[in-house]
């Protein structure tokens, strides 16, 4: 049964749509690797409350969203700083910056591999907030926080690799690191691998890619569509194009 | 989809003719969606929904929601254009719109 409250409508989710927002859902209460089930919560719900934030609003509207000072509406449960981050991810994803993330590093309220997990967490439950938006239904509500510590495991071959934040290098280079998360692939797209620091993350990304567009083996790919949608390719890459012109970005 | 004419300048106009099989309907919806305006969503997803079906509507829904992540990962991590991503179609979109102007280095460094 669809958790989405959109009886009205009656829209035919897939399976497998289901399927991972479940898991998508659930994860956000879960301990995670870097932050415990009660503060991946509260990244969430955050996130969530970004989406109607008068501050992030003002700052869209500016010419510069480094120029508006004020505090965000929210639930507040995280450091200000944090917070901060967070709604700047939801909502003007296309202005940060490197000079911005060096300053939010160099502040110390976040360690790189927080921030990485953090900003999975905001751009996922984000998406779910997208996806009922779309089909007409209400965001889906979280369940309590799960008792648990974070398993705290680094890829020891984590580097600088050109991204703002380490990345297991590709094949052999990433030894162990890179087969755990990648398997036998031996090139996967910058996207497939920006939150490698963080590698239970990247098989929340996947999950989410393959079901709601295709796999990362096949992004590269244009002749290849998959044979149970009800898009071709090329309205598949319409619709991306515009989602991503709206958010300014290259990708 | 070798053989197919699209006009790339809808991504950025919506009153142009894209050339893709429901393009205009696609393009409103998405609009409605990124803008979250509850109204316009409804309204051009039954438009949508009467030229592609309700498993289109679910479709269309999921690749916003997609890009979305995928949007907002690559800006919050930085990461640089791949060698391959510049033989994908989306490059190429991205390119003719001015969108994809930065060398690798110069984005990362941004």
């Amino acid at each position: 049964m669809s958790p989405f409250q959109n009886s009205e409508l009656h829209l035919p989710i897939r399976p497998a749509l289901l399927a991972v927002h479940a898991q998508l859902l659930e994860s956000f209460t879960r301990s995670g690797t870097w932050w415990t089930g009660a503060e991946r919560r509260a990244i969430a719900l955050e996130a969530r409350a970004a989406s109607t934030c008068g501050l992030c609003a003002k700052r869209k509207a500016a010419l510069s969203p480094f120029s508006i000072e004020g505090g965000h509406s929210g639930p507040g449960e995280l450091g200000a700083e944090i917070v901060d981050v967070i709604h700047r991810i939801v909502t003007d994803p296309g202005r940060l910056a490197r000079s911005w993330f060096d300053r939010v590093m160099a502040e110390g309220h976040l360690t790189e591999e927080q921030y990485v997990e953090l900003v999975s967490v905001t751009v996922l439950l984000n998406a779910l907030d997208v996806f009922a938006c779309a089909i007409g239904s209400s965001p889906l509500a979280l369940a309590d926080a799960q008792p648990g510590s974070p398993s705290r495991v680094r890829p020891a071959t984590a580097r600088i690799e050109g991204a703002w934040v380490p990345q297991v290098p590709v094949g052999a280079d990433g030894g162990d690191d890179w087969t755990a998360a990648y398997g036998d692939r031996e090139y996967v797209p910058q996207i497939g691998r920006a939150l490698s620091l963080v590698p239970a993350e990247v098989a929340l990304l996947n999950l989410t890619s393959e079901s709601h567009y295709m796999s990362i083996d096949h992004v590269t790919d244009p002749g290849y569509s998959e044979p149970d949608r009800a898009l071709d390719r090329l309205q598949m890459e319409l619709v991306a194009s515009r989602v991503s012109a709206v958010n300014e970005c290259f990708y | 989809m070798s053989g197919s004419e699209v006009d790339l300048s809808a991504v950025n106009d919506t009153s142009i003719d894209s050339g893709v099989v429901y393009g205009a309907e696609l393009l409103a919806f998405t609009d409605a969606v990124m803008a979250r305006d509850g109204e316009a969503v409804a309204k051009t997803r039954a438009e949508l929904g009467a030229k592609l079906g309700p498993e289109g509507v679910v479709d269309t829904a999921a690749v916003i929601t997609m890009f979305n992540v995928v949007d907002r990962i690559a800006d919050a991590t930085g990461i640089p254009i791949d060698d391959g991503f510049t033989k994908d179609m989306r490059y190429a979109i991205g390119n003719e719109l001015g969108m994809s102007h930065l060398t690798p280095e110069e984005r990362a460094n941004r």
